[in-house]
């Protein structure tokens, strides 16, 4: 076979690949996890990936919620996390003093009352020596207003975004047991722990005894106004992009971990590490393998047996043990990691390549080229590797999920790129965090089946590869 | 190549792979160390001039330095530093070799020794436990549904075994082990989430082993779950090609019962490559079955791993790697020799290159 | 009461694109101590044939008409037990195309041979590796290679093996499926020759399956030609040789250089075999038949009488 009759023969395979279901099956999720991997900037924010570790990246999540969409399974509806935007914006006052009042809509139909509320504001200062006073209320649908921030914003940054955490004020604290106090016996005031109190617990539940028990309190479902109220005391002064967080007990599509980071986030970035480790180690080391099958079965005699040898050793080095001590003293990095395996896995190529080369050499054409005199590297990357190329392809697709599992291992045993968000990161800090233990299953879960999924994936391309192309490698 | 050679030839080139493995750590792990320890030297000198002031006092700035100097020559000669680097990597690899494996800087047995041999021993037996165990209900298991699925080649069974095997492929064996820790423990309540024995363990020694077979179920389960498909599978596959044999027709057409057609010549004959196939598969589960173990808290090799990778605890992590070799190519020249034993063709005269 | 009789017999292969009718409505008969040669293309149903005889057809072969009768006794229908333990290598055994491949590469050449007199006879294993012993004696080997593993036998050494095996339980018929295919010429005359003997000294019958007709005509009786599941030609092996009536056994006399007289040039036979799924109507020859002439596309032939014993299934003829 020529370069010529190979491309040929690729609308022939195409047409046969067409009608093996498998494969497309396997071809569809793997364009499914490409798609993911390229489109990981617009599906999730960049950040996700490089602060991954840093924790304060992660501050205005929940932690430890499982997912938004459990609600759907459960009669107990729990709070997601939300953040309000577009309030209704009025401002008083022109000179010295100006006053901006807004107000945030929030539509409370849950079981259980928002765990916390933040606001986010950025503020441009004119005089640092002179913030502005914050006034946070909340308006009940009954009509009742529950004053819980009042003071000078001392320790924001100008300039920057900061974000203020109202529910962990003691001011917040102080206006939650007054307002109890107004309705709850005096034997629930006496259970109540201050230090433990969520303020928002009494705020959102019926006014009526029992309200500052969480197992007791009825939530009081319905529109709630956050009203947040800033008084500028600087002409020049800014106030920009105000938000209101509630933060709730579910959130997003696959809830956050016990460090508040959203898995969903790390799930789509992970895939870019996964599919690149994969599909480079496969490359490198059947390309390995390839290269020295190729050379033993065509120089053959010293070389074939020396090859051999160092074949028969590559086989059996045991790869996951040096891995972990290798990257336990040197620092853990994507690219070594896929070197070293791809250094650690020609083995099997290299002895099929080989056998390949052997019956090829004997074949009529080879020999009719060499008697007309074509050069060693004209013989075999003109007769030779096309042969050759579609065993390639399969082996390539069939090795890559047991690469995907390796390098998931290493990570999982935390050697993995401490710069990278990968599945088995997320694994480790599962395992760390006692995830299977408490019960956490959705920080389990979706990266074990999305690394089911890949390997899958290439497990089923490159079986119907071997189906497709097999038969004719028997004609060799 | 006679069987005596053939067993020579595959236990060298697993000496010979030891030996390249435990060079390649060994001078991974030296030149690292060195630096940490001529660190060390530096302060250990410093503080002892500290706590000296009259020597300090007694000395010109000059007298400072060659006393420095020489205290540094007397220690990097009690460390071995004073050799050329090449020369302490042999050292140290030999010392691996020998399994002299040195102390700890942090974990101690059970026994409370830091020697880092009597921890790795410790360890050593339970992994060896529970991936033996597991193994052998795997083989039994694939062999088992390989033939059944081989006789009735296109079946229900067949077929559905195909798709198995495909899914669990791709199937961390660690992660799998999490999953049915949720499912299993946490939220059926059947099986313990983790450890070797309860606390406290049971008195009486069958209640202990008891105990210990309980907390074996899940790791085990798992295991077998994750590996019997792709067992069964290959298992099916030779002995499928093995019924396409002529000698099996031919065993038929001598009127031999068909038990002893599937037994004496269809598994007889399928049992080199099957040990070949088990060969790897072993290898293979190795070291997912040590991961396992971190994830079910089971005291055994992989759980050192995790503890001294997270304590940074270096001698271990080195002569857990050693041990984890050794028992490696343990399990490699085993399945060698099981191999020749089972292959005429290697036991009797003259195989072809093996 | 000859030995073996073959009436109508029809053996399919149930395949998932349809029946492969393999053989189709065969009948001949075989006398005690008679050589039949069996020859014709390859795939036309002979080793298909072979393996009825035995009841033993590969998956998803089945027998689905007809009688085959060994001393008399039916072996159609017969279940598998008794055919086990009083047809198979009892009253007919096997040796397989491409012997080489018929013995277990893990077990003693001499554990092979034994296997079945242990089964059916109930003798020792060390009584029956004796017998092996005299037979490998008898078919020219070392009898210690009983202990020998097949791959330290060479190909010759190997078949005369199989031969041994396959006369060990004094069978009153050989079936000899391509014996010699896969050995060099002068091992080819050397197990050939051996045949011939064996067959004088045990008074065996043997069916002789070959597609090398020249080979068949030396140690055969009588001939009896194949094509596309079909006895088409059967007589003794001279007139069938010296005097072939049927188009297609004249065209493949023609097809294979002639041992004694000197041919021009190899002739081919123009077309493929007919594809056994559905084969074509009237006589399964005509598609490639020189003569043929009105009525063979739609009139299949009954097999004639020409001349005394010998049989063709021609119009040229029957008309
Ligand atoms: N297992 C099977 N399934 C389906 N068809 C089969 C099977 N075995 C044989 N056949 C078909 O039956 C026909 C006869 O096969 P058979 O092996 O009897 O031919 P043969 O005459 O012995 O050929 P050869 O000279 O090559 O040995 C062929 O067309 C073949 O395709
Ligand atoms: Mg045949």
């Amino acid at each position: 076979m020529r370069w010529e009759d190979l491309k040929a023969s690729i609308g022939e395979f195409w047409y046969e690949f067409r009608r093996e279901p498998s494969g497309i099956a396997g071809l569809a999720l793997l364009l499914l996890f490409v798609g993911i991997a390229v489109g990981a900037p617009l599906l999730a924010p960049p950040e996700a990936s490089t602060r991954w570790r840093d924790i304060t990246y992660w501050e205005g999540l929940p932690r430890s919620a499982p997912p938004e969409w459990i609600n759907l399974f459960s009669s107990r509806k729990l709070p997601p996390h939300l953040t309000l935007t577009n309030p209704e914006v009025e401002v008083q006052g022109g000179g010295a003093i100006r006053r901006v009042i807004m107000n945030f809509s929030y539509d409370f139909q849950y079981d259980d009352p928002p765990t916390d509320l933040m606001v986010y504001l950025t503020i441009n200062l004119t005089d640092a020596e002179n913030p502005p006073t914050m006034v946070v209320s909340i308006v009940r649908p009954d009509g009742q207003k529950i004053q819980l921030y009042n003071s000078k914003l001392r320790s924001i940054t100008p300039g920057k975004r900061s974000r203020i955490l109202v529910t962990a004020e003691d001011s917040a604290v102080a206006a939650a047991m007054a307002f109890g106090r107004k309705y709850e016996t005096p034997e629930n005031m006496d259970k109540v722990l201050t230090q433990l109190l969520n303020p928002l617990q009494p705020i959102f539940s019926e006014a009526q005894p029992g309200m500052m028990l969480k197992d007791q309190a009825v939530p009081l479902k319905g529109r709630y106004i956050i009203n947040v109220q800033l008084f500028l005391f600087n002409p020049g002064d800014e106030v920009q992009d105000v938000r209101v967080t509630m933060a709730g007990e579910v959130y997003g599509l696959l809830g956050t971990d016990n460090n508040r980071r959203d898995l969903y986030a790390g799930l789509i970035w992970g895939t870019q590490v996964s599919l690149v480790v994969g599909v480079v180690t496969s490359i490198l080391s059947t390309g390995i393998g390839v290269i020295l099958g190729v050379l033993a079965a065509y120089v053959g005699g010293w070389w074939d047996e020396g090859i051999g040898r160092v074949t028969e050793i590559v086989a059996s080095i045991p790869v996951l043990p040096l891995l972990i001590i290798i990257f336990s003293l040197w620092k853990p990095s994507i690219w070594p990691v896929i070197i070293l395996m791809g250094i650690l896995g020609w083995s099997g190529t290299q002895k099929v390549v080989r056998s390949m080369g052997f019956q090829l050499k004997e074949a009529t054409y080879v020999d009719a080229a060499r008697a007309l005199g074509a050069r060693a590297w004209w013989i075999i990357s003109r007769h030779m590797v096309p042969q050759i190329l579609p065993y390639l392809f399969a082996s390539i697709a069939l090795s890559v999920p047991g690469y995907i599992l390796l390098e998931a291992g290493l990570s999982f045993l935390g050697l993995g790129d401490a710069t990278k968000v990968t599945w088995g990161q997320i694994l480790h800090d599962a395992e760390a965090g006692a995830a299977t233990i408490k019960g956490m299953w959705w920080w389990v879960i979706p990266p074990g089946v999305a690394i089911m999924l890949v390997g899958l994936s290439f497990a089923l391309l490159g079986t119907a590869l071997n189906r497709i192309l097999s038969p004719k490698m028997r004609t060799l | 190549m006679g069987f005596g050679r053939f067993i020579v030839v595959r236990v060298l080139n697993a000496l010979l792979v030891l030996v390249i493995a435990l060079l390649l750590v060994s001078a991974i792990f030296s030149a690292e160390a060195e630096r940490e320890l001529r660190g060390r030297i530096e302060e250990q000198i410093t503080n002892q001039l500290r706590n000296n002031p009259q020597l300090l006092r007694s000395m010109t700035q000059e007298q400072i330095a060659q006393w420095k100097a020489e205290q540094r020559e007397i220690l990097y000669r009690r460390y071995g530093l004073d050799k050329p680097l090449w020369q302490r990597v042999l050292i140290y690899a030999w010392d691996q070799l020998r399994l002299k494996l040195g102390k700890s800087t942090s974990i101690q047995s059970l026994s409370g020794s830091s020697d880092v041999a009597t921890i790795i021993l410790e360890a050593l037996p339970r992994t060896i436990l529970l991936f033996t165990t597991a193994q052998i209900i795997t083989t039994v298991i694939g062999l088992i549904l390989g033939l059944k699925a081989a006789q009735s080649a296109g079946s229900l069974l067949d077929k559905s075994l195909s798709v198995f095997a495909l899914l669990t492929a791709s199937l961390p064996m660690w992660w799998t082990g999490m999953l049915f820790i949720i499912i299993f423990s946490y939220y059926l309540g059947w099986l313990p989430s983790g450890g070797m024995i309860s606390t406290p363990p049971p008195e009486g020694s069958l209640a202990q082993m008891m105990d210990i077979g309980y907390h074996m179920i899940l790791p085990v389960f798992t295991a077998v779950f994750v590996s019997f498909g792709a067992w069964a599978y290959t298992a099916r596959s030779v002995v499928i090609n093995q019924f396409q044999e002529d000698y099996v027709m031919a065993a038929r057409a001598k009127g031999v019962p068909e038990r002893r057609v599937i037994f004496s010549h269809v598994l007889r004959a399928a049992a080199p490559p099957i040990v070949t196939m088990m060969a790897f598969g072993i290898i293979g589960s190795l070291g997912g079955a040590m991961i396992s173990e971190i994830v079910f808290n089971w005291p055994g090799m992989g759980r050192l791993y995790w503890i001294a990778i997270e304590q940074r605890d270096v001698p271990v992590l080195l002569g857990n790697t050693t041990i984890s070799v050794d028992l490696y190519l343990l399990v490699v020249v085993l399945m060698d020799i099981i191999y020749g034993f089972l292959d005429p063709r290697v036991k009797v005269g003259a195989a072809a290159k093996l | 009461m000859a030995l073996l009789e073959v009436e109508g017999l029809k053996s399919y292969y149930l395949t998932s694109r349809g029946e492969v009718k393999a053989v189709d409505n065969v009948s001949f008969d075989l006398e005690r101590g008679e050589s039949l040669a069996l020859a014709g293309e390859s795939g036309c149903g002979k080793s298909t044939l072979g393996f009825s005889l035995i009841n033993l057809l590969p998956p998803p072969g089945r027998i689905v008409g007809g009688s085959i009768r060994i001393d008399g006794i039916e072996v159609v229908g017969m279940p598998e037990d008794r055919l086990r333990s009083e047809v198979r290598w009892r009253k007919i055994s096997m040796i397989f195309q491409g012997a080489m491949n018929a013995l277990n590469p893990v077990h003693t050449i001499g554990r092979q041979l034994a296997e079945p007199l242990v089964f059916h006879q109930g003798v020792s294993w060390a009584d029956a590796i004796s017998r092996a012993r005299e037979y490998l004696e008898l078919v020219g080997l070392d009898p210690d290679i009983v202990n020998r593993y097949p791959h330290e036998l060479s190909g010759g050494m190997k078949q005369r093996a199989v031969i041994a095996m396959a006369l060990l339980e004094h069978p009153d018929l050989v079936i000899a499926d391509e014996p010699t295919t896969a050995l060099d010429v002068i091992v080819q005359a050397q197990i050939l020759n051996l045949m011939k003997s064996l067959k004088r000294k045990l008074n065996l019958s043997i069916i002789m399956i070959s597609h090398d007709l020249a080979v068949l005509s030396e140690i055969a009786d009588r001939i009896a030609i194949m094509y596309a599941g079909k006895i088409v030609e059967i007589g003794p092996s001279e007139k069938v040789y010296g005097n072939p009536k049927h188009p297609y056994t004249q065209k493949l006399l023609g097809a294979i250089p002639r041992l004694r007289q000197k041919q021009e040039r190899l002739e081919f036979i123009p077309g493929a075999p007919p594809n056994l799924l559905n084969p074509p109507a009237g006589c399964r020859f005509h598609p490639r038949c020189p003569s043929r002439f009105e009525p063979c596309d739609r009139r299949e032939p009954e097999l004639v009488e020409v001349e005394p014993g010998h049989w063709v299934a021609c119009h040229l003829y029957s008309w």
